[in-house]
C-alpha cells in the first residue's frame, strides 16, 4: 500500500534572522517561527496522520509539538534527521564565511560537491547516508501493511532537500535548485519503491490570499 | 532583475475524466474544471502578472480565460507550448493501450527514455526541445530593463513537468517522479545566473481547510 510522507521544515530560527549557519547548533524558533507553525498546525487539524518523527534539535521539535503535540500521539525525535553539521561553520554568517574560505565556499553553495566536507562536519554525501538510512527505516516499517499511512516528519532545509532528491533520482549537486521556506510542507506519495513528488514547498498557510478574500469579499463564498 | 515564472496546469479535461489520453486532442473542460480554474483565480486575483503565455489548446486557453482573464493584460497563444503529440494513442483510454500495448505503454509512463514516444508519436527529447525553446525565448523576451517581471505560462502535465525537469537539472528519465494536477500552480524564480524551483503542484486554492476557520 501507498505511504504518503509529509515532510516539514521548522519554522523561522534565531540563527535564520540573524543569518547565521545553523546546522547542529541547537538554536529556538522566533516568534514569527512560532506562528508560522501555529498557521500550519490550524492547516493541518484535519489531516489524518499515523507517525508523528522529528530532529532532535529544538527548533524541529518545537515545530512539531505546535503542529502534531495536542493528537495523542508519540513524537519521536531522533538525531539522524538533524541538519547537515556545518563543522567550524557553524554560527557563522555567509559573509564570515565566504571571508574565511573564498572561493571554496561560493563554489560549495553554487554547484557543490557531495564529498567534500566541511572541516569538522559533514559532507552532502554524509548527510544523505544518516537521513536516508533514517527515512528508509521509517518507510520500511510503516509498509507491508493493509492500509493507506500518512507519516509526518519534520526537520530541516538541507535535510529536507536530501529526501527530496533521492525521490525524485536527482543529483545531490543540484540540491540548490529546490527551495525550502520556513513551514514548508512538501509531500512525497511512495508506491512500493517509487516516490512521486506531489508537493514541494508549500507555504500557502502563511498568505494571505484566502483571508483577504473571506473578509473584504463574504459574498464571495457563496459563489464558489 | 528577477523573473517569476508561473506555470499553470489546465483545469480538469473531458479527456481525464473519461481516462483517455489526450495530448494534441483538443478536448474542452469540464464543468469541474471550469470551478477549479475559478479557484485559481481567485487565490491569484492580488497578484500582479506582467504577461501570460499559454497553448493554443482548448482547454489551456480556457483556463487562462478563466484565470487571467479581464485583467487588461496580453494573452498570447503559443503552439509551441502544446502538450505532447501521442500519435496513434490519442484519445484512446489509457487501459486499453496498457492491456494491449503494455511494454510500449511502460517504456513511456514507468520507464522512459529520451527517445521513448508513442506509436507515430514525438520522443520526449523532441518535446523538450520544442517546449524548451519557447520557453526559453519568453524568457529572453522577459529579461531586459531593471523591473522585476512575472510571467505566467498556462500549459500541460508534460510540459510543465518538462521545465520544471530543465530548471531541476533532473534527467528526463525522472519526469514521473512529478505529480501535476489540474490547475496545479508551480513557480520558478529566476535570478541572474540563479534559479530556485520555489512551488510544485500546489492546489491549496482546491482544498477548504482555510475555509473552515
Amino acid at each position: 500500500m501507498a505511504v504518503k510522507l509529509f515532510l516539514i521544515r521548522h519554522g523561522e530560527s534565531d540563527g535564520n534572522v540573524q543569518r547565521k549557519f545553523s546546522g547542529f547548533k541547537d538554536v529556538d524558533l522566533t516568534e514569527k517561527g512560532i506562528w508560522q507553525a501555529n498557521r500550519l498546525a490550524r492547516r493541518l487539524e484535519g489531516v489524518q496522520v499515523d507517525a508523528v518523527y522529528c530532529s532532535d534539535l529544538k527548533r524541529a521539535r518545537h515545530t512539531a509539538e505546535i503542529i502534531f503535540g495536542d493528537r495523542g500521539k508519540d513524537i519521536v525525535a531522533s538525531p539522524n534527521l538533524r541538519e547537515i553539521n556545518f563543522g567550524i561553520w557553524e554560527g557563522m554568517t555567509f559573509e564570515e564565511i565566504k571571508l574565511r574560505e573564498g572561493a571554496k565556499f561560493t563554489s560549495w553553495m553554487k554547484n557543490p560537491d557531495e564529498k567534500t566536507i566541511i572541516p569538522q562536519g559533514e559532507s552532502l554525501a554524509i548527510l544523505n547516508e544518516r537521513v536516508m538510512n533514517e527515512v528508509n527505516r521509517i518507510l520500511q516499517e510503516h509498509k507491508n501493511e493493509e492500509k493507506d499511512k500518512t507519516i509526518a516528519i519534520i526537520c530541516h532545509g538541507g535535510a529536507i532537500r536530501i529526501i527530496l532528491c533521492n525521490a525524485l533520482n536527482l543529483e545531490l549537486k543540484n540540491l540548490w535548485f529546490i527551495k525550502q521556506n520556513s513551514t514548508a510542507l512538501n509531500i512525497i506519495e511512495y508506491y512500493d519503491h517509487k516516490g512521486v513528488i506531489s508537493l514541494l514547498n508549500d507555504t500557502s498557510h502563511l498568505e494571505d490570499w484566502w483571508e483577504r478574500g473571506l473578509k473584504i469579499n463574504p459574498e464571495k463564498k457563496k459563489d464558489e | 532583475m528577477t523573473i517569476k515564472l508561473l506555470l499553470i496546469r489546465h483545469g480538469e479535461s473531458e479527456d481525464n475524466v473519461q481516462r483517455k489520453i489526450s495530448g494534441f486532442s483538443n478536448v474542452n473542460l469540464t464543468e469541474k474544471g471550469v470551478w477549479q480554474a475559478k479557484k485559481l483565480k481567485y487565490r491569484l486575483k492580488d497578484m500582479p502578472v506582467d504577461i501570460v503565455y499559454c497553448s493554443d489548446l482548448k482547454r489551456a486557453i480556457h483556463t487562462t480565460n478563466i484565470v487571467f482573464g479581464g485583467r487588461g493584460i496580453d494573452i498570447l497563444q503559443k503552439p509551441n507550448l502544446k502538450e505532447v503529440y501521442l500519435g496513434d494513442w490519442e484519445s484512446r483510454p489509457f487501459e486499453e493501450i496498457q492491456s494491449r500495448e503494455k511494454d510500449r505503454y511502460t517504456s513511456w509512463f514507468e520507464n522512459p527514455d529520451e527517445k521513448a514516444s508513442a506509436p507515430r508519436g514525438e520522443s520526449l527529447a523532441d518535446f523538450n526541445d520544442r517546449v524548451m525553446t519557447e520557453v526559453n525565448n519568453i524568457l529572453q523576451k522577459n529579461n531586459h530593463g531593471e523591473k522585476d517581471k512575472t510571467i505566467a505560462i498556462v500549459c500541460h502535465g508534460l510540459a510543465i513537468r518538462i521545465v520544471l525537469c530543465n530548471a531541476l537539472n533532473l534527467e528526463l528519465k525522472n519526469i514521473w517522479y512529478i505529480k501535476q494536477k489540474s490547475t496545479a500552480l508551480n513557480i520558478i524564480d529566476y535570478n541572474g545566473s540563479k534559479r530556485f524551483v520555489s512551488l510544485l503542484n500546489d492546489t491549496s486554492h482546491l482544498e477548504d481547510w482555510w475555509k473552515k476557520n
